[in-house]
């Protein structure tokens, strides 16, 4: 084998490039297309609503924090800095330094999703999920609509102080969403604008607004989000390995490659997040 | 073998370097938020953001994943998957986008 590397010839067949690092960058081209098809897919239904009277929902409506994005941003953004600076320390014969990186970068994944599992808590509480949100009140999922804010006045009337001006505001909608004879006297639009004021007067108040696209907008967020997630958390698990060899004496200057490799794939995760908050938070 | 492709791992940008792009991410990720918040949800503000996005991508993409050294030997891979990822936005729009706009469809109900 020696022999063979010293007589090694001038041409060669194959891409002058290390076989695992082109195995990885192919891998990466197919990621390329799977969170193109993912973005792709939000950035023309977006573009496809259709019309300005129903605009795509605002951060706000489906409780998107800006500065959340931004925080969770800069978490990847250290992360991607603390692995290419492991795998500078590792090619320098640096292995104890290379190792406190990665453990770095391991808990700044991790600080990653626990806020992203913040952010989807926060979803579930307010029932904003693919399927769940009041976006059209025609037909049956109107009376649902009526039905539901119904019972979050009552909850709201019989909790709230006596006397209280959010709680007399509720008992007047819930007044005129009466039933007369099996009928409401009130349409489905007209509470949804009522449930608009009243949110708009009292922001702790809780009651369901309607959202107009906001099962698409939750559909194409979970899509997008999740599967970016679950990308970290395949990251992470490659870091935890990294550390268990370390632990057991395993890992050496010689896996500086594999280093390289692997901060390959956590820069194309940090690359996705790149561009899924301004997508999703900002635009 | 393997010490050759060590030799390989040398090569690439300097601790300082490093900490220069990771500076420069870092404002532009704030650039992204103060723009959203002062500038607004206007195509302004849209254009501004996506190249800061785009920058950003590049600067990864150029230092971090080490594309300064590696380009000429990986751009055949890179540069079709970018085009077959921008074909793929487009061959898309014209069904959801430019039909329903072409058509004037008439407005659903107005929202509450």
């Amino acid at each position: 084998m020696e022999h063979a590397v010293h007589d090694e010839p001038t041409l060669h067949m194959g891409a002058p490039v290390n076989t695992g690092k082109l195995a990885l960058w192919i891998f990466l081209s197919t990621e390329i297309m799977f969170f193109t098809a993912l973005i792709g897919m939000y950035v023309v239904l977006r573009n496809g609503t259709p019309t300005k009277d129903q605009p795509w929902p605002l951060p706000e409506q489906v409780h998107l924090i800006e500065w959340v994005g931004a925080l969770n941003t800069f978490v990847l953004i250290c992360s991607s800095l603390t692995v290419v600076l492991a795998h500078l320390a590792l090619s320098k014969g640096q292995v104890g330094r290379a190792v406190q990186y990665i453990a770095v970068t391991l808990a700044l994944g991790l600080v990653f999703l626990v806020i992203k599992g913040i952010e989807y808590n926060s979803k579930f509480q307010h029932d904003i999920l693919p399927g769940h949100v009041y976006d059209r009140l025609d037909g049956r999922r109107g009376t649902q609509y009526l039905e539901h804010i119904r019972a979050e006045l009552k909850h709201s009337t019989e909790h709230g102080a006596a006397g209280d001006a959010k709680v007399k505001d509720c008992e007047e909608l819930l007044k005129e969403m009466e039933l007369k004879d099996g009928r409401a006297k009130i349409t489905p639009a007209e509470v949804g604008t009522k449930v608009k004021a009243l949110l708009d007067k009292y922001h702790d108040l809780h009651l369901t607004p309607v959202i107009p696209f906001g099962n698409l907008w939750a559909s194409c967020y979970f899509a997008m989000t999740g599967f970016h997630a679950l990308h970290v958390f395949g990251g992470l698990v490659i870091f935890v390995i990294i550390l268990v060899m370390a632990l057991l004496g395993r890992f050496g200057r010689q896996h500086a490659m594999m280093l390289e490799l692997t901060g390959l794939y956590w820069h194309f995760v940090d690359i996705v997040w790149i561009f899924l908050f301004p997508l999703l938070y900002l635009v | 073998m393997t010490e050759a492709h060590n030799d390989e791992a040398h090569h690439g940008p300097s601790f300082n370097t490093y900490l220069i792009i990771f500076g420069a991410l870092s404002i532009f990720t704030a650039i992204s938020f103060l723009v959203n918040e002062f500038v607004g949800r206007n195509l302004q503000g849209l254009v501004i953001i996506l190249a800061v996005a785009i920058c950003k991508a590049v600067l990864v993409g150029i230092y971090f994943m080490h594309l300064i050294v590696d380009w000429k030997k990986l751009y055949y891979l890179i540069f079709p998957t970018f085009i077959l990822a921008a074909m793929f936005i487009t061959v898309l729009m014209p069904d959801m986008v430019l039909v329903w706009h072409s058509l004037g469809a008439p407005a659903p109900p107005p929202a509450p």
